[in-house]
């Protein structure tokens, strides 16, 4: 019993203490300097942007699409019969919309960027970056990493939109390549199953997804001492911790919003 | 000219090694060359005035103020004016030469990013390195990295610069260039103070007048 209570003292809550306090500390940071350093800010937002988002359209337009043709057919197939179509699109936007496609698209964005930004940082501190940018009297928290936290969440909202919209178009479309059920009436009942708490489930775990992995990056980009040799250990720890609480928030959601309704 | 640092028997505690006390004073326009045997004494001295370490004993003022004194708030107004140029603090290896040379102006101004663009770009062209203006700095050569630090310290226009082992383990023709090029910058204001530090008394240019040459012993 002890030994559960320590773990969930010290391991979990000592760890979402010290990344809300360093979230804290980042937005403290803005509120104090704005809008002192705001081109440096914009600049960079748009630097990160380009890469976590822009550069992966084509990635998550992908994985969009062959998930809308896999889930949507493999749905379809195995509920015609039981079901009718509001039935199949009620599974759908459930199954994809609400989980699937978020969860999937925070997991590519999570080992694509959010692995890039802890080395990236690692390297800047161990370079002594960080130094530079303090004896040039700048902020860098404000600048660098309130700025890569504000463009990863606008980046992961837009991609998993884009996402999902991909995935339902590709679903509706393979439907009538490879059953007897057309895309407009599929369409139709799937905007006529899709209701207030499926989008706001949706966006509420983008933007808490798109907070807590780069917090998450950032923060053990910036723990790193002197060594190279940590770049690797904190780059695996950075990930497995977007993972575990990624798949936290998801669950804490999904359970609010179902209580909500 | 107003008195800007005024160091007596001050000792810097950095990295727990013993740094000898030194005492001088630095006025408005002076150059001064420090003769800096280890380069952690280098180090030392550019962190303490570039605020990074403000962890001394003795007496440390800048402008008639303890160092200790100036608070977090103060600094970033006060580095507005300051620049250097070392290898200790290097350049950004994810920005664009050209975006090192124009940072501390994008932070501290208001001046679009595409004007300070073209200011960076007509400074690169005096150094001759402007066909480099788009590499990141592990491609360039310590020359273009050099002229870079320059460049950089030239676009803020500060009234103190801090040149960490400039002239040291240069040749000849690079070195004339690169002090025909601080020369002119410290005659650009009366009021600016140009610190160099050297390994060596010889090292020390002959053209180039200090006011103090200070050592630490």
């Amino acid at each position: 019993m002890k030994k559960i209570l320590d773990f969930l003292f010290e391991r979990i809550l000592g760890t979402i203490y010290n990344l809300v306090s360093f979230l804290y500390i980042c937005l403290e940071s803005f509120f104090k300097n704005f809008p002192k350093g705001i081109n440096l800010f914009i600049n960079t937002c748009k630097k990160q942007i380009y890469f976590t988002g822009i550069q992966a359209i084509s990635v998550t337009t992908y994985i969009g699409v062959f998930m809308g043709m896999v889930v949507v057919t493999q749905i379809a197939s195995f509920i015609t019969g039981i079901g009718d179509l509001s039935t199949i699109s009620k599974v759908i936007t459930i199954g994809l919309v609400r989980e699937i496609i978020p969860l999937i698209i925070a997991i590519i964005t999570i080992t694509r960027s959010g692995s890039a930004i802890t080395s990236e940082l690692n390297l800047m501190k161990i370079n002594n970056e960080f130094l530079t940018f303090q004896s040039l009297g700048i902020n860098y928290i404000y600048t660098l990493i309130l700025s890569r936290i504000v463009s990863f969440t606008i980046s992961l909202v837009g991609l998993i939109i884009l996402a999902t919209f991909m995935s339902i178009l590709s679903g509706g479309i393979s439907l009538n390549l490879f059953t007897n059920i057309a895309s407009e009436d599929f369409f139709n009942a799937f905007f006529y199953q899709i209701s207030f708490f499926d989008l706001l489930l949706l966006l509420l775990k983008s933007l808490f997804f798109g907070i807590t992995i780069p917090t998450i990056c950032c923060f053990y980009g910036l723990v790193i001492k002197k060594s190279v040799t940590e770049i690797p250990q904190l780059n695996t720890k950075a990930v497995s911790r977007c993972f575990y609480y990624v798949f936290i928030i998801n669950i804490i959601l999904d359970m609010l919003v179902v209580l909500w309704e | 000219m107003g008195i800007v640092y005024d160091f007596k028997n001050c000792v810097i505690n950095f990295e727990n090694e013993n740094i000898p006390p030194i005492t001088f004073t630095i006025n408005e326009g002076e150059k001064i060359a420090f003769i800096v045997t280890r380069d952690l004494y280098d180090k030392a001295l550019l962190y303490f005035l570039f605020f990074i370490n403000r962890d001394y004993e003795g007496e440390a003022l800048f402008k008639n103020r303890e160092f200790k004194d100036i608070s977090d708030e103060e600094i970033p107004e006060i580095l507005k004016n300051q620049i250097h140029a070392s290898y200790h603090l290097p350049l950004i290896n994810n920005m664009k030469l050209i975006e090192n040379i124009y940072l501390p102006s994008l932070y501290h101004t208001q001046i679009p990013e595409n004007i300070l663009f073209e200011k960076a770009y007509e400074i690169l062209k005096n150094f001759d390195i402007e066909d480099s203006f788009n590499k990141l700095p592990a491609f360039l050569s310590n020359h273009e990295k050099k002229c870079g630090l320059l460049a950089r310290a030239f676009m803020t226009d500060p009234e103190i610069v801090y040149y960490s082992h400039f002239l040291d383990d240069v040749n000849k023709d690079n070195r004339d260039f690169y002090l025909k090029h601080i020369i002119d910058f410290h005659n650009m204001k009366k009021e600016r103070i140009t610190i160099m530090t050297f390994r060596e008394k010889t090292h020390i240019p002959e053209n180039f007048k200090f006011d103090k040459i200070i050592s630490f012993k």
